[in-house]
């Protein structure tokens, strides 16, 4: 097991990247003075510190980003059952690729291109599991049971509506909404997240945006 | 004042929600909005619906979310599940192969479209025969049901079988030596010569208690699979299956390896005496006789298990796969009749079903394989079968089963042999054959005119030879040392 602060200026070369991938991460003590300091520090300076063996970092930058990812798959899938695991599958993601991170694009736009491709993987793969077994009915009993349970919050009526709208778009309109309109990334950002052209951001949001009025134009009216 | 497109004027009101136009894009947006209700009312919409979108409820936070993760850190899986059998960045490459392969595969089948539909067409129409138009109508009964244990000798030395109790119609399964096998029901009494009963061959090959044993459950197992060979239904159809024309040369095979030398020697004297097919030539027998016993027994039964039956009906004869399970058979006779209708009557209706229709005029029908040709005269219906047709024989040991020609010359032209005593294997048409004179002097020649017979004869130095190793034989057997034994005598 490699000691927190042990190196600074080496390169880790690749068998230390998958003993750091082993380490218990858990194990270190969350509550300590450095830590603390850690928590101050910019997304910049913790990815430094995390590609020159601070591995603490790492759970600064999770507990900065988590809720937000949740967030974005939340509004994504709309299914409570798989945020968590697929938020673990992108910050694990994230824990792999972090040595190798260029600093070309900040660590949140980084994070959410993980967390859009995830999703996007994710879609397909419940396109082709529908497609193919019958997943897709138990999928369905879960989120029936979940419909039932779940405590919703106020003004859950027009969310729910909004929710639905959403889930009615495809992913290519739906996703520029939600890093717009939710999460309030600039153009620029949403091109980075989205992998594609400034242009086509613009067109995509204003495309979705048309589509969801459309769908929700009897909300919209009411809400005036 | 500038016009906008529907189209146009989402996206021009979509930017300036976001405060993405310049100044003089925004100032004409603006001059439109005011004069254009409709559009005035697109942009309160989407402000509502930014506004509505800003306030989604978030998820409450997950206080363990960073435990969970460290602890799959500590233990990090695949990333994903995949449901591909390969590295996605194959997806491309393997569609491609997928697509060529299919045009591949429809340019085939368009360019043997025809051949597809004869094909189709044909094994449709061969179903439909067997079990919708009736080919096999009502129940099913095995044509040889109650026959005795010389009987199912007879057919395992001989090949031979009688249909009625006077011996006037028999099968014959027999062996050309290089075409194949044969199948007969024929007409005319067979040439009698000694009987062939389980006892005579007992004695003559002079089998211990514990042969004896061993034969005779070779014969129960014989008997079982001559019945489920050869089975008739409800409306006279034959059935029959094609390995039933090689079980009489595995069971010689399987008899000579389950002797000592001496009596393989007195078991290939029986067999040229009762005119019988086949003689046995040991070159090597490597297991003991326990292992040889079993590995017969086992030998046996692997012959059984052949699904393709050729069925002969008045009018028609085809080659298809028919489910028969002998056990459910017999089970529900014995359950009906409590006996089984006796084998005699079920015979003769074959032969008169066989006599009533002119044989040669067998229709070929095209579901029959070349390597299976049937066609009769007015006094046998044979099938003849080539010997890649049926399944290799197995053999658990080196004994090679030879064809001879029997004294019995046949009549019909049909049938063509070979006679000798005997042949170096491997050597087609040439044979090469042993004769010993008076003195037990042993010489070797080329047979050049097929169909003539050699009397072999046994000189006595050979007899006095097998008297010896019998006799050492039978002290081995008896445990006793070869002094005290004779001191005993």
């Amino acid at each position: 097991m490699r000691i927190s602060n042990s190196v600074a200026a080496i390169d880790p070369p690749w068998p230390v990247k998958s003993e750091r991938t082993s380490v218990a991460v858990a194990e270190r003590k969350p509550a300590s003075a450095p830590t603390q300091k850690l928590d101050e520090k910019s997304d910049d300076v913790l990815i430094t510190l995390f590609q020159s063996g601070e591995e603490d970092a790492f759970r600064i930058l999770v507990q900065r980003y988590q809720e937000r990812v949740r967030n974005l798959i939340h509004s994504i899938f709309h299914d409570p059952f798989l945020v968590d695991d697929l938020a673990q599958e992108v910050f694990i993601k994230a824990y792999l690729a972090l040595p190798n991170f260029r600093f070309e694009s900040s660590f949140y736009t980084w994070v959410y291109r993980i967390a859009v491709n995830k999703s996007r993987d994710e879609m397909r793969r419940r396109k082709v599991k529908k497609w193919l077994s019958f997943a897709s009915m138990a999928e369905t009993t879960d989120k029936e049971f979940h419909e039932k349970t779940a405590v919703h919050p106020v003004n859950n009526e027009a969310q729910e509506l909004v929710a639905k709208g959403l889930e009615l778009l495809p992913e290519k309109f739906r996703v520029p909404i939600l890093l717009k309109d939710i999460d309030g990334f600039s153009y620029e950002e949403m091109a980075n997240v989205m992998q594609c052209e400034l242009g086509t951001v613009k067109s995509r949001l204003s495309r979705g945006r048309a589509m969801l009025r459309i769908v929700l134009k009897p909300l919209l009216e009411e809400a005036e | 004042m500038k016009t906008y497109t529907r189209k146009q004027l989402s996206h021009a009101l979509s930017l300036y929600l976001d405060g993405a136009l310049n100044e003089t894009e925004r100032r004409e947006l603006e001059e439109y909005i005011s004069a254009h209700p409709d559009a005035q009312q697109e942009l309160n919409e989407l402000r509502n619906l930014e506004r509505l979108l800003a306030d989604r409820p978030k998820l409450k936070e997950n206080p363990v979310f960073w435990a969970k993760l460290s602890a799959a850190l500590k233990h990090p899986q695949a990333e994903t599940e995949t449901i591909l059998p390969f590295p996605r960045k194959f997806v491309p490459a393997v569609a491609m192969a997928g697509i060529a392969v299919l045009v591949l595969g429809g340019v085939f089948l368009f360019q043997n479209r025809d051949q597809l539909g004869e094909f189709f067409s044909e094994k449709s129409k061969i179903v439909k025969d067997v079990y919708e138009q009736g080919v096999l109508k009502g129940s099913i009964l095995p044509l040889f049901s109650d026959i005795d244990k010389n009987q199912v000798l007879q057919f395992s030395l001989l090949g031979t079988l009688s249909l009625d109790s006077k011996q006037e119609s028999s099968l014959r399964v027999d062996e050309e030596a290089e075409k194949g096998y044969r199948i007969e029901f024929g007409k005319g009494k067979t040439k009698q010569t000694k009987p062939v009963t389980v006892q005579n061959f007992k004695e003559e090959v002079q089998l211990s208690s514990k042969q004896e044993k061993v034969i005779d459950s070779m014969l129960a197992v014989m008997k079982d699979r001559i019945e489920a060979s050869v089975l008739v239904s409800e409306n006279d159809a034959l059935v029959i299956d094609p390995e039933l024309s090689k079980l009489n040369r595995v069971m010689v095979s399987n008899i000579a390896a389950s002797l000592e030398p001496t009596q393989r020697v007195r078991f290939n004297r029986f067999l040229e005496t009762r005119d019988a097919p086949y003689m046995v030539s040991v070159q090597q027998v490597r297991r003991d006789s326990r292992e040889r016993t079993r590995q017969t027994l086992v030998n046996i039964h692997k012959a059984h298990g052949f699904q393709q039956f050729l069925v002969v009906t008045a009018d028609t004869v085809i080659y298809a796969k028919v489910d028969i399970n002998i056990d459910s058979i017999r089970n529900e006779f014995e359950a009906k009749f409590r006996h089984m209708p006796p084998m005699m009557p079920r015979a003769d209706r074959v032969m008169r079903m066989l006599r009533d229709r002119e044989l040669a005029a067998f229709p070929r029908t095209r579901a029959l394989p070349r390597s299976l040709q049937v066609y009769g005269d007015s006094q046998a219906f044979s099938i003849e079968i080539e010997k890649e047709m049926v399944a290799p024989e197995i053999t658990g040991h080196s004994i090679d089963v030879l064809p001879r020609m029997r004294a019995t010359a046949r009549s019909r032209p049909s049938m063509r042999g070979f006679g000798f005593q005997f042949v170096s294997p491997g050597t087609g048409e040439s044979l090469s054959v042993k004769f010993f004179d008076e003195s037990g002097r042993a010489f070797d020649s080329m047979v050049p005119l097929p169909g003539q017979r050699y009397q072999k004869t046994y000189p006595p130095k050979l007899d006095s030879l097998m008297k010896a190793m019998d006799e050492k034989r039978m002290r081995e057997e008896s445990g006793l040392p070869q002094d005290r034994r004779r001191q005993e005598e």
